[in-house]
């Protein structure tokens, strides 16, 4: 298979972002702004023909403008697959973004603290808070 | 990438141990039917979620 890799999220994620940040820069601009020596490092990488390779990861993360959690649990469900990487990240613990850190902060806040459960109703609240 | 809704998430600002674990619950079920695009927070979502801790 020449494309091992394609359409695992990590590869729809990239290609998703070099497609929205085109207006702004360059596939090529992106992968040197990430470090990679080949420019066109990037097209593999979107098709799935490689692998995100994990030390590029952060560098990669700040040339497509994203997080790099998010970007790295990806990245290693594609390297190591999703048992293990969840595995991982288990071991090591999920990052909270800063979004994710200001609705922490807004339930804290609303909620005076009761650390509030997730009940049936507050699943569907966010479904329409979300859009979903 | 913006849409009006969503908000890409840019870096990581805490560490995941640190949450009790409803508010992991919170977090992960934001994920899920965000399908992991991290969603900003505006004035119309906080009113929402408000209302709702409010209702108790």
């Amino acid at each position: 298979m020449s494309n091992p890799f394609f359409n695992t999220p990590a590869a729809i994620y990239i290609a998703d972002r070099v497609r929205d940040l085109k207006h702004r820069k360059s596939q090529k601009e992106i992968a040197h702004e990430a470090g990679f020596v080949n420019a066109n490092m990037l097209s593999p990488l979107k098709s799935g023909a490689n692998k995100v390779p994990l030390d590029r990861v952060p560098a990669l993360a700040r040339a497509l403008e994203v997080d790099r959690a998010y970007l790295m649990r990806l990245s290693l469900e594609q390297s190591v697959g999703v048992t293990a990487a969840n595995a991982i990240v288990d071991c090591f613990g999920t990052p909270v973004t800063e979004n994710e850190r200001g609705w922490l902060d807004e339930i804290r806040d609303a909620s005076i603290n009761s650390d509030p459960r997730l009940t049936a109703r507050s699943r569907s609240t966010l479904r329409g808070i979300f859009g979903k | 990438m913006t849409d009006g809704m969503f908000k890409i998430p840019m870096a990581p600002a805490g560490p995941w141990n640190h949450l009790t674990e409803n508010e992991k619950a919170w977090i992960e079920f934001i994920r899920l039917i965000s399908n992991g695009r991290d969603p900003g927070i505006t004035v119309k979502r906080v009113q929402a979620l408000r209302e709702l801790l409010d209702a108790g």
